[in-house]
This record gives C-alpha cells, structure tokens and sequence, in this order.
C-alpha cells in the first residue's frame, strides 16, 4: 500500500470552519486525502459532510476560515468554475443534472468547459466516458431528464470523467438505489478509481462505503471524531456511539 | 451539434425553411401595397428583437426585462449620430447595435450575479432610466415629443425614398434572415450548450467549468446586439423616434410575441412576431382601435398559452414528426413513436416539462 507519494497529499484542509450565522457547520477541520486512493466520509445527518464539499468546490459558498490545497497549491481563493477546472470534480447530493440537454451532451459541455477540450476531442471523449458507465449507446441521445435513476448515476459519473478530474468527489451517490444497483455504482467507483481519478465517497449505505474505501473518516457536529482504515474506524467506540449507535435500529 | 436528427425531420425542416425564404424574397413582387409593405418591414424589426430576446430570456433564462431598452438605445445611438454627428446612416446602425451591447454589458454587472425576481426589478429600473435620460436630454433627443428628421440610408444610384419601401423590404429582410441565422448559430454552438446548461442547473454547470457570470454577460451583449441592430434600422427607416419604444406597452406586446411563440426556438418567437405585428398593427389602423388592440393581444396569448403552456413552438416539431410518422408508416408499415423522431434540441421545451414532473 506505500507509494512513494503517499506523503505529498494531494487534496488538503488546513484548519477549515464554515459558519452559518451562530451554526458551525464545519469546526475546525484538517485532513488530506493521497493520491489516487479512496477516500471514505460518514458521519449523521447535518455533520456537515456536504458543507465540506461545498467549500471544497466553493459551490455554492467557500469556506469561513482556513485553506484547502490542491496538489500543494491553495484554491479556496479561487472562483468555483476555476476549482472544477483545476481538477475537482463533485457530484450533488439532490440528483443534478442539465435535465433538456441530452445524455451525449451534458458529457460533452464537460468535456468541453471543465476539460478544456476542442470540440473533437469532447466528442470522443464523451463517448468514451460514456463506454466507460456503460450507458447504452440508444439511451445518449435522450433528454437527461428522460433517464432512469440509475442511468442518471451512470451520467454523473461519465460526466465527471469527461471533465478530466483529479479528485471526484461524490456526495451519497447511492442514495435511491436498490442493492444490485448499489453493486453497479461501486463498480463504476472502481472504474474512475482505475482511471487514475482520486475518490472522496461520502455514503450513508455504509456495506458500499466499508468496501470501497481505504480510509474512513466520520465526523460529527462539523469536527473530526475518527479516522484511520476501515476496520479500525468501525471499532472507535465515539464512532459507535454518535454515528452507529442512532442508527441501531435500521442496522 | 451533439443531436443525432432523424432525418424526415429535419429535410422537412429545411424544405420548410427555403419555402419561407423564398416567399420572403418574393413578397414584394405580389405585394405593391406601400402600407402592406410597411407592415412586412414593422414586423421583421419585432421579429428581430423578439428573436433575440429569446437567446437571453429563453436560452440563458436571464429574466431581462430591459431587452425593449436595448432596441431603445440603438434607436437613439443611431439617430444622434446619424442626425448630430453626420455619421453614415449604415454605420449609424452598427454603432446602434455597438451601443446596445454596450449598455447591456453595464446592465450585466448587477444582473449576472442576481437572480429571479432581482433580475426583473435591475432590468425594468434600467428601463426606466434610460428613459428618463432619453426625456430629459430634449435639446438632443427631442424629449417627449420625439427626434425627427433622421437621416436615412442611401445607395448609389438608388433613393429609398422613393420605390414604395422596395428597398427596405430587402433591407429588413436581409437583417431578419441574417439575425436569424447567426442566432442558431449561437445557440447551436458550445456557448449555446453552456447557457441552457447554466438555465437548467446552476451550480451543477459551476461543478463543470462553466464561468456563470462570463456567459451571462455574453449572451446579454448579444442578445441586446441585434435588437440594437434592428433598433438602428427602425429609426432609419422610419426617420423619426420617439421614448414611446420604451412604454411598458411595447414591452408587454415583446414578451408575448415570446411567449406565444414558445421560448428556446428562435423560430418560435420570430414567426410569432410576424403574425402577432400584422394582427395588432391591423387592428391600430381600425379608428378608435388603437388601445383595444393591446387588450387582444393579450387575449390571444392567454388563450395560446392555455393550449400549448410552452408556446407555439412547442408544437411544431410533434406536428412535423407525426407528418414524418405518417408517410413512414404508411411507407414501411410499421409507426415509430413521435419522440423517437425528436432530436434533444426541439424536445427541449418537453423535456423541461418532464423534469418538473419527473419521480426520483
Ligand atoms: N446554506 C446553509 N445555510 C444555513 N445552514 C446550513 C446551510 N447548509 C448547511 N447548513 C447546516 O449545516 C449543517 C450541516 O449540513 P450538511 O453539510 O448538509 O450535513 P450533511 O451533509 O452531513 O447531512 C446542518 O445543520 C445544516 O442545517
Ligand atoms: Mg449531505
């Protein structure tokens, strides 16, 4: 598991807080994620999970307090479009998507703005990245709003391969899946992941979480309760108590 | 650009457009008629700004009520450069779509940043502004009583004066053809694609390197560049103008010629233009007609947008498919289903409708 780059982070938090008024919905936190691993994020509802990738991305608000670091290089300065640009790619939690475009092309305006493309290489690209989900080829010149769920899955995930990311970061993309479907997805993690593509997963279906990532990191109230591998984190007893002990009766 | 056409679909949609083409181009032959005339010219000038709004209202989903003004503001730029500062009228009517562009570009610093309802309150407050500006300043502009004398354009060896509006007719048709072209041209580019991204989810096409407020302030500049544009022409052509341009009247008239003729189409507002300036400038020269006719406008586009919520426009392409569909199946034996037909971009007023609608 040692690379030789293990210890040159390449997405890091220095000490970020974001506050809403009197709320704090991120209190202090500091991490880093390596390249190309996995990188898990649990946590109870209104931790602050998808506050952190808001200010990851700065969409739609950057952070109050503190930097965070792309490859060495501070970006929480930077405009969103830029961000995404820089290589930070996200997914949204609520299903996003350019709903009367279709398929092909919603992959191809990223592609195009986040990838930098020429138009050529966007076409080819898009395709690609929609080979790479699976999204059958009758299905791409479709509306996106006409997609299944589990299509528009397979749409996010080509869309963010097209734009040429270094990290993806992908807020509960299970949610709304049934179980095969929930293999499906973990599938088309690792088929980003075998790109060269660095995953941030945050995931309340916690069987998909525990198998894909490498390393875990739960937060709580905005703040870092535990992280380390997988095995270890489910073991931390603050863990059981604030995130798994709510949830006892639906495990 | 990405969509795959079927292709009865679109061959009749090429056929219908040279029909078009051609008819415009003979219009003048069948119609001698110098008010008749006048009336073709009037509603190729609506077609313009009522095309070009759409690209900012309907494409960018840019609540931009201040298009009307832009249309004003080249009418003035034209006319005071042409009248005061002697400037070729030709000229004159690019620097009216220049100076348009220009003031949407002032509008767009506040209004890219904002949103819904803001957006209409920035664009209407500007409205008004350019207005008052246009009223108060009646040493140049001739205030509430109107410029006049303007001049017009000339070619060698022909006066437009004379010829019973011969030479405008081609004119304002050259301009409506042009305009119409580049406009599909645009929303069919990556810029278009980018603006309906940014209409359909903001901060998702943030998520995808598209720079919000850089695409905003470009399809304002160019949506207000053809009005102004046509707003040059209008004044040329008519040789007077007066701040009535700006009246909420003309600007309610606009919208509805958009909005009957369905958003997201270019054609849809363009040829609702035609039909809806042909109708209402009709019924102005029945006497005692002139404020009714506002009423049935108005009339027509509840009654329109009953029926077909999505405009005109909307329609068409089902109604193209399903002619398509007939022959095929009468042809093959065998019916496809309409959507199959449908490329993305003439479903998108559908799809939008979907996704409202659409089940997680
Ligand atoms: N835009 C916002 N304005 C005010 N409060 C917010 C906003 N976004 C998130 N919050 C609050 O911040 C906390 C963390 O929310 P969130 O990051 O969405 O949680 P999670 O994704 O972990 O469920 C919650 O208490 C939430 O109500
Ligand atoms: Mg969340």
């Amino acid at each position: 598991m040692v690379e030789p780059n293990d210890d040159k982070p390449l997405l890091e938090m220095r000490q970020v807080t974001r506050r809403f008024g009197a709320l704090l919905a991120l209190d202090n936190v500091s991490f880093s994620v390596r390249k190309s691993e996995i990188f898990g994020i649990a946590g109870p509802n209104g931790s602050g999970k998808s506050t952190l990738f808001n200010v990851i991305t700065g969409i739609p608000f950057p952070p109050s307090e503190g930097e965070i670091l792309l490859a060495g290089k501070p970006i929480h300065r930077l405009p969103p479009h830029q961000i995404s640009r820089a290589g930070i790619l996200r997914t949204f939690q609520k299903d996003a998507e350019f709903a009367t475009l279709s398929a092909r092309e919603n992959v191809y305006a990223s592609a195009v703005y986040c990838g930098r493309m020429t138009s050529t290489e966007a076409k080819e690209a898009a395709d690609q990245a929609l080979d790479d989900v699976s999204l059958k080829a009758e299905r791409r010149a479709k509306a996106a709003s006409d997609l299944s769920v589990f299509e528009r899955k397979q749409l996010m995930i080509a869309s963010a391969i097209a734009g040429r990311p270094k990290v993806l970061l992908l807020d509960e993309p299970a949610a709304g899946l049934t179980k095969p479907e929930v293999t499906g997805l973990s599938d088309l993690i690792f088929t980003v992941h075998r790109r060269g593509i660095t995953v941030v997963l945050i995931e309340h279906v916690l069987p998909l979480l525990l198998n894909v990532s490498e390393r875990l990191m739960i937060l709580n109230h905005g703040a870092i309760i535990a992280s380390g591998s997988p095995a270890e984190v489910v073991r931390n007893p603050e863990v059981v108590e604030a995130y798994l002990g709510k949830r006892e009766a639906r495990l | 650009m990405m969509a795959l056409h079927g292709g009865k679909l679109r061959s009749s949609k090429v056929w219908l457009i040279g029909v078009l083409l051609i008819a415009g181009l003979l219009v003048p032959i069948f119609v001698q008629d110098s008010y008749l005339r006048h009336l073709f010219i009037i509603s190729f000038v609506y077609g313009i700004v009522a095309a070009s709004w759409d690209l900012s209202l309907g494409y960018a989903g840019i609540f931009n009520f201040a298009h009307v003004a832009f249309f004003g503001v080249g009418v003035y730029a034209t006319g005071l450069t042409a009248k005061l500062l002697g400037i070729d009228p030709w000229a004159a009517m690019l620097i009216g779509g220049v100076a348009a562009s220009a003031a949407a570009a002032i509008v767009a610093l506040p209004v890219v940043r904002l949103q819904g309802v803001y957006v209409v309150l920035v664009t209407f407050a500007f409205s008004q502004l350019v207005m008052q500006l246009v009223i108060n300043q009646s040493n140049l502009t001739g205030g509430t009583q109107g410029m006049v004398r303007v001049p017009t354009i000339w070619l060698p060896g022909y006066n437009f004066l004379r010829d019973y509006k011969l030479g405008y007719y081609y004119v304002a048709f050259g301009l409506l053809v042009t305009t119409t072209v580049c406009l599909r041209w645009l929303v069919r580019s990556d810029f278009g694609l980018s603006i309906k991204a940014l209409r359909d989810n903001e901060d998702y096409a943030v998520s995808r390197g598209i720079p919000i407020a850089l695409q905003r302030l470009k399809a304002l500049v160019a949506s207000a560049f053809f009005t102004g544009i046509a707003g040059g022409f209008y004044v040329i052509y008519l040789r007077v103008a007066s701040p009535e341009v700006f009246d909420f009247s003309t600007v309610s008239l606009i919208l509805s010629m958009v909005l009957v003729g369905g958003t997201s189409s270019i054609y849809g507002p363009l040829f609702a233009a035609l039909f809806l300036t042909f109708i209402s400038e009709g019924l102005a020269s029945i006497n005692n007609f002139a404020e009714g006719r506002f009423m049935l406008v108005a009339l027509a586009m509840i009654v329109v947008l009953l029926f077909f919520p999505k405009g005109l426009a909307s329609a068409l392409p089902a109604i193209l498919a399903r002619n398509a569909n007939q022959k095929r199946s009468r042809q093959s034996g065998t019916a496809l289903a309409d959507r199959a037909l449908m490329t993305s971009s003439d479903k998108e007023n559908e799809a939008e409708a979907a996704s409202h609608s659409g089940v997680r």
